[in-house]
């Protein structure tokens, strides 16, 4: 019965986040009155967070092991969690949208193109997906404070590693030969595997361990 | 028909195991699982639960768990994991989402036969009244086998005595079963038909609670006298400067001795000294 799972996700996001929430409006008033994207990319980067802390929440109040007392299996437990994930993504994206057109409307002198505002919002859902896919498997497998962890120094090692790699070579003259369409189409299709990857990871994680 | 059957459970950790344990728990019954702390029975629940991989074969009313047959056991755990800024309403719509047959109306008449507030944010509940709510959520979805790990664990008599009265009521229904472990055990002793000793990883033994009250007794003889007993009569004893006190398996005394009724925790805590 995921929607029970699901209930109880946004019950908790809610009634825990209150403060956060208001932070991203803060960030999209921000971002319209000074006609300011950076601003509004904020929300995609910290409404993951937010979704995390979910899990957080399980651990603490010992969710996790009560859900074992529930007609669920693990895998349904770990997809609601994606689905969730998924619908914040989409949420984020959203604001992300609803903020850009605000900029139209308030900001005319810096009127983003329907171009600039696609290449956000392909930024934006991608970021939202792709930094939790990566951390959820690591807080499936390790619990949240050393999944964290073992994410950051994973994660340190893979962008030291990219970065000596690509030293000297010219990858933005490398990206402008293709042409924008394929870039966001590239960006979301690459967001979306790696989410479907990780779902696919975290549920044969939690599937195995012990709780 | 057995609402549970456990055979040859073993599960082994660092430091610890359980050691082929096999129970089975007649329907319309309610088993205690008796142990001191450390002594295996949130793990035999676990693996009940399937929350933990074992060696052995569970069966729970004549199937493998899975979660369909969630829908028909109820489970409270020693701690009861709802997250702290929910209340009773939240459970009540989590729940009403969560197990095909949640009875609504069944979940509102504990709250209120409990006391319990349905406004009030689970953190600021006391023990007692987590444990009264997961067991109200526990018997609100119409199961017909319930699972308790330390129910009244941390909880006052009079709260302890509540939960038991609720629990007995539970079993008027022929068909309804319950496990119950606790290492308070005068609240089993109360509650339960049958009874599991569970010491250090093994099951010392499972039987019915009025053959053991029946079966066992207590003596004060002298260590002489005791020498000639059978041994296997004699589950435990304590001796001081003065006698001997023993419990010994009445059958397999003489007459003559004058004995004294034991208590479960009596027996329990002889035989486990005895295993030491």
């Amino acid at each position: 019965m995921i929607k029970g799972l699901i209930a109880k996700e946004i019950l908790v996001l809610v009634k825990n986040n209150k403060i956060q929430f208001l932070c991203l409006l803060m960030f999209m008033v921000l971002g319209v009155f000074m006609g300011s994207p950076a601003y509004i990319m904020f929300i995609p980067f910290l409404f993951p967070m937010i979704l995390k802390q979910g899990l957080t929440v399980d651990e603490n109040s010992k969710w996790d092991k009560y859900s074992a007392c529930f007609p669920v299996d693990r895998k349904t437990i770990v997809s609601s969690k994606y689905i969730v994930m998924l619908f914040g993504s989409l949420l984020a994206s959203v604001m992300a949208l609803v903020s850009f057109i605000l900029i139209n409307l308030v900001n005319k002198d810096k009127a983003m193109s329907v171009n600039d505002i696609l290449v956000y919002l392909a930024a934006s859902t991608s970021v939202s997906l792709i930094i939790p896919s990566l951390m959820y498997p690591f807080d499936f497998k390790y619990g949240t404070a050393k999944g964290r962890l073992i994410y950051f120094i994973i994660t340190g090692i893979a962008v030291a590693g990219l970065s000596s790699a690509f030293v000297g070579a010219d990858v933005i003259s490398v990206i402008s030969r293709f042409t924008q369409p394929l870039i966001i189409a590239s960006v979301f299709t690459a967001a979306m595997v790696v989410f479907i990857v990780s779902w696919l990871i975290s549920a044969r994680i939690y599937e195995a361990r012990e709780i | 028909m057995n609402a549970l059957n456990i055979n040859n459970l073993t599960k082994k950790y660092s430091g610890f195991t359980l050691e082929n344990i096999s129970f089975s728990l007649p329907q319309g019954c309610i088993l205690g699982l008796i142990g001191e702390n450390g002594a295996g029975k949130s793990t035999t629940i676990r693996s009940i639960l399937g929350s933990i991989k074992y060696d052995g074969d569970i069966e729970i009313l004549g199937q493998h768990i899975s979660a369909e047959l969630k829908e028909r056991i109820g489970v409270v755990l020693d701690e009861v994991g709802f997250p702290d800024k929910l209340n009773a309403n939240d459970i009540n719509r989590i729940m009403k989402n969560m197990f095909s047959n949640w009875d609504e109306n069944r979940f509102n008449e504990y709250l209120g036969k409990f006391g319990l507030p349905k406004n009030k944010a689970f953190a600021d509940f006391s023990k007692g009244m987590k444990m009264k709510l997961g067991i109200a959520v526990a018997l609100s979805h119409n199961a017909e086998l319930l699972i308790l790990d330390e129910p009244t664990s941390g909880l006052d008599p009079l709260a302890r005595d509540e939960i038991i009265d609720i629990l007995n009521d539970f079993t008027r229904d022929e068909t309804h079963s319950i496990l119950i472990s606790s290492h308070i055990v005068s609240d089993l002793e109360k509650l339960c038909d049958y009874i599991a000793f569970l010491h250090k990883g093994r099951l010392m033994l499972c039987e019915e609670k009025d053959t053991l009250l029946e079966q066992y007794v207590f003596i004060n003889i002298t260590e002489e006298q005791l020498a000639e007993l059978d041994e296997n009569a004699v589950k435990g004893k304590r001796s001081n400067k003065w006698s001997t006190e023993a419990i010994v398996d009445r059958n397999m005394i003489p007459q003559t001795f004058i004995t004294k009724p034991v208590s479960i925790e009596d027996l329990f805590v002889f035989m486990a000294k005895e295993e030491d």
